[in-house]
């Protein structure tokens, strides 16, 4: 099944936050999660979520057929918000709507799934956003100084270029609980909770295990990129140490901070042209628990 | 591992002051061992000790330099 990335566009929230707000011990803490600011928003997921479409549909005057929207900060319960956000893109009737729900392995589980869909549309936008900084229980730092609020905007279309040459999903829900909102206000006062250590070791246990796996499938020296949830210093240099190669491991933590399901999208954005001329691995990673990992191969590198 | 050894290693990663970490300290005790800190603890340890939080997971929980060390001992460190 072919198909291409378009085009990738992002923007974060509208307050920077610098991290040293949090005293004397803010180079223990940058040293920790490798992030010296991280990005705030006031306004809505699907906020976001309209002025990242708005960037790269401006851009790419052509006819969408879905939009699908990867958020865990939604508007409304029901309905989806992806139904808000074509009313505010003023999108055809006839295009299909529906959200996924995932959180930082959202974009690369929505790219498998929805590049399927492209044997039947020619162009899928796909916007992920989250504001998560609204979620956090204020003084938790382990959160605080890692997660910005953002939106990643990305149109694929049916044109032939890509196909997915090797793809691996990883799902512990019974480990749903180290990472974790309820929609009920008593259970941690409403507030996110992450177990952030046990989830570093479940990036060690199985996440690295799953890139092996795939980079092992493609063969080490195709691969030209590798994408990896921005989840902070600590993760990324992690696993980045187990790759055969880490320097193919692109980094942007320290910019743009952990932006969730936009994150690795936020990423690809400088390497677009990249995806033609090599192979790419794309992984994402932590709240279900969930991990997925696909390799990208250019159709004329077989 | 003498508890001493340990003890030294925590501090450092950690970045705490000799002396601010002794054998009986637990977490609760010291504002940088939160959840970022431990992190740093079981990196530390990672590379001391060849990714034994891969063989000792309970590791991730631990919450005392005493719980450490036990966890350590059993790993046969």
């Amino acid at each position: 099944m072919g198909f291409s990335i378009k085009d990738i566009d992002f923007v974060l929230g509208e307050e920077r936050i610098d991290l040293s707000k949090y005293g004397t011990d803010f180079d223990r803490l940058v040293n920790a999660t490798g992030i010296p600011a991280v990005y705030r928003s006031s306004k809505s997921a699907i906020d976001l979520a309209e002025k990242s479409a708005r960037k790269v549909l401006d851009r790419n005057r052509v006819k969408i057929d879905a939009l699908v929207m990867v958020t865990q900060s939604p508007n409304d319960f029901l309905p989806a918000n992806s139904c808000t956000l074509h009313d505010r893109l003023k999108l055809p009737a006839s295009v299909l709507t529906f959200d996924y729900n995932q959180g930082c392995s959202g974009f690369v589980q929505s790219l498998f799934v929805l590049h399927h869909l492209l044997s039947t549309f020619n162009h899928i936008l796909i916007v992920c956003a989250d504001v998560y900084r609204s979620k956090l229980r204020p003084g938790d730092r382990s959160t605080e100084a890692v997660f910005s609020d953002g939106s990643a905007a990305i149109l694929l279309s049916s044109e032939p270029r890509l196909e997915i040459m090797s793809a691996r999903h990883f799902t512990q829900g019974d480990r749903r609980s180290l990472l974790y909102q309820s929609v009920k206000s008593n259970e941690n006062d409403g507030y996110l909770y992450m177990a952030g250590r046990e989830i570093w070791i479940f990036t060690k246990k199985y996440v690295v295990p799953q890139l092996l796996e795939v980079i092992n499938d493609v063969g080490t020296n195709q691969v030209k990129n590798i994408f990896i949830h921005q989840a902070s210093k600590v993760v990324v240099e992690g696993i980045a140490q187990q790759m055969p190669r880490s320097e193919l491991v692109r980094q942007n933590y320290q910019e743009v901070g952990n932006t969730v399901s936009s994150s690795v999208p936020i990423l690809m954005k400088d390497y677009l042209n990249d995806l033609y001329s090599g192979i790419n691995i794309l992984s994402g990673f932590g709240v279900g628990l969930t991990s997925s990992t696909i390799a990208l191969r250019p159709i004329n590198n077989r | 591992m003498d508890i001493g050894e340990l003890v030294l290693l925590i501090t450092k990663a950690l970045d705490e002051k000799p002396g601010n970490i002794t054998a009986d300290t637990t977490s609760d005790q010291v504002a940088n061992w939160d959840s970022l800190g431990h992190i740093q603890i079981l990196r530390m340890l990672d590379e001391q000790f060849d990714d034994v939080t891969m063989k000792s997971p309970a590791l991730a929980s631990s919450t005392s330099i005493k719980e450490i060390h036990s966890h350590l001992t059993e790993a046969g460190l």
